[in-house]
């Protein structure tokens, strides 16, 4: 390492930057101390990120206005920066294309780039080149080695990193938002025999992820998310989004019974059936073919959920109705073990799961590696 | 610790010069470099103005020089000045005068606590003497006998005081002090 490397290490081992999560629907920023058995904010912002904002990576869909994105950014630090913030940045999962496939253990050894491209490139539109690609080796099984990709478009990255300068944030880490859930999660697991099911229920898409004590076994993204619900409530009930989001979040949609006849007779979930029914369809095929896949580990403890589309009252109860798996919220499964306290109001741990662990990880620190999958 | 998915490369990740410190750093660089160019200007100035001063100071020693030259007498007229001011001291007195020479004799052979408190011309026994008389009676008051006995032994001794006559006084010790006429006659060739 060169003697300026050295003391960029030195320096980035003992600052603690900003954390931003870049939202699609809000953007948030967030200092933090304390280690993984205490900690705290010690301050919090957010902005509302621009309208109409996404960074899904699928075609058509990306929608990213620098100049607005810019302001976002500015807002969240409350005034226009003479001097620059060194942040670490959180990228929502629908940004990246995250795979799983298996390698033969020697080709493991020698490089596995032939197998990226043509993993990258048979589900996605863009060319391998276009892509930032990043891997981690999981388990062997027999004579293979499964890997473990996740690809985020260049030209979000570029984005990114050009709104970022001209906001005066100088980015000193990257981390896709399951990162840090994954993180929080470790903190919790029990050694169970059956793995456990995490959803983070976000504003464009679903993060679902099977994950044991040792790691992360697999990962998705769903394309469901709280804004498919917001737009379906705008458009029949002819609302505007400020109006649906307050029905969605704050209002009873949602019984306890979800199986009960009463149910049926709440107008906003007779309109919302169909797309919880699609969300809940897709999860369930994603556990399905998680379970084909790996027989061995067949059976699910539990589902953590997290994320904004929490807010909707007793989700659980319906996930868990449905799927017939206990589910319960992040929050409830870390009280035992780590003590969050003074969250920001109108703020909960499920919401901020991507941000707190993305502190606890410090990616900005490369003095100490973290593995995210099973090895 | 970071993570297998990070998207930063380490190349990117460096540390950056607040674009305030660039500004403020040229700015001050350039207040540093245009300070630096007027104290030399002034540095310069005031050389200039030291060396003008210097010459001007110059000019005006010679120019004083000249003028006090020019008051100064000329070396004859000073010259003739200084011979008629001896001869005219000469007259009065000086090295060769008799008073003086006696005097200087006297102060040879006076104790140092002694003192004359009387001169008479010892011919007339009064105090008055024409230029050629030579004879002297002195009452000299000396602290103790010893130092009368020193004096005694000092005027004796000196060739230019010739036919010694020495007694005390009648009115001696007046103030613990002894009072002592003494007579002579004076030889100034021996003084």
């Amino acid at each position: 390492m060169s003697l300026i490397d050295i003391v960029t290490e030195k320096l980035l081992s003992g600052c603690n930057p900003f954390i931003i999560e870049f939202g699609s629907s809000v953007f948030r920023k967030c200092h933090t101390t304390g280690d993984e058995s205490s900690f705290k904010l010690d301050s919090y912002s957010c902005s509302p990120s621009p309208e109409d904002t996404s960074l899904s990576h699928l075609a058509g869909k990306y929608v990213f206005n620098t100049e607005m994105i810019v302001e976002s950014l500015i807002q969240l630090f409350g005034k226009k920066m003479f001097f620059e913030k060194y942040v670490s940045l959180i990228i929502p999962d629908q940004a990246f294309n995250f795979g799983v496939f298996s390698v033969p253990t020697v080709a493991a050894k020698t490089g596995i780039q032939p197998f990226l491209e043509r993993e990258v490139q048979k589900i996605s539109s863009l060319k391998f080149k276009d892509y930032s690609v990043k891997y981690e080796f999981g388990a062997k099984s027999g004579n293979k080695i499964s890997v473990f990709y996740c690809a985020l478009p260049l030209t979000t990255l570029n984005d990114v990193s050009d709104a970022c300068a001209q906001a005066g944030v100088v980015p000193v880490a990257i981390q896709p938002s399951f990162v840090g859930i994954v993180k929080l999660l470790k903190l919790s697991q029990e050694n169970t025999a059956h793995p456990s099911v995490f959803l983070h229920f976000g504003h464009e898409a679903i993060t679902a992820g099977v994950f044991k004590g040792d790691g992360l076994h697999q990962i998705q993204v769903i394309n469901i998310g709280v804004v498919d619900l917001l737009n379906r409530l705008v458009e029949d009930f002819n609302l505007t989004p400020e109006d649906a989001a307050k029905k969605l979040l704050g209002g009873l949609i949602l019984l306890e019974d979800p199986s009960s006849e009463a149910q049926l007779e709440i107008p906003e979930y007779t309109i919302l059936e169909s797309v919880f029914a699609e969300l809940l369809q897709r999860i369930y095929g994603f556990l399905l073919i998680y379970s084909n896949d790996n027989p061995d580990d067949a059976g699910f403890s539990k589902i953590i959920l997290s994320g904004g589309g929490t807010k909707i009252k007793n989700i659980d109860r319906l996930i868990a109705s449905n799927l017939g798996i206990s589910t319960v919220f992040l929050s409830n499964e870390l009280e035992s073990s780590v003590n969050f306290p003074d969250l920001p109001e109108a703020e909960k741990l499920e919401t901020l799961a991507p941000i707190i662990g993305n502190a606890m990880v410090q990616p900005w620190k490369t003095g100490k590696f973290e593995r995210i999958f099973s090895a | 610790m970071s993570t297998s998915f990070e998207f930063l490369s380490t190349e990117e990740v460096r540390i950056r010069t607040p674009r305030i410190s660039v500004i403020v750093f040229l700015s001050m660089t350039l207040l540093f470099g245009l300070t630096v160019f007027l104290t030399r200007i002034y540095t310069e100035q005031l050389q200039l103005d030291f060396k003008e001063a210097s010459q001007r100071v110059d000019q005006e020693a010679m120019k004083f020089i000249e003028e006090a030259r020019t008051m100064l007498p000329a070396q004859m007229v000073v010259e003739d000045l200084r011979v008629i001011t001896d001869e005219h001291n000469n007259s009065i007195g000086g090295k060769r005068s008799a008073w003086t020479k006696f005097f200087n004799a006297l102060e040879e052979v006076l104790p140092a606590n002694s003192f004359v408190s009387s001169i008479k011309n010892a011919s007339s026994g009064k105090s008055s003497f024409a230029a050629e008389n030579r004879h002297f009676s002195l009452i000299i008051s000396v602290p103790d006998m010893e130092t009368a006995n020193a004096l005694y032994m000092k005027i004796s001794n000196h060739k230019a005081f010739d036919s010694l006559s020495f007694s005390p006084s009648a009115a001696a010790e007046l103030n613990g002090s002894i009072s002592i006429e003494i007579a002579f006659r004076f030889r100034e060739k021996y003084a």
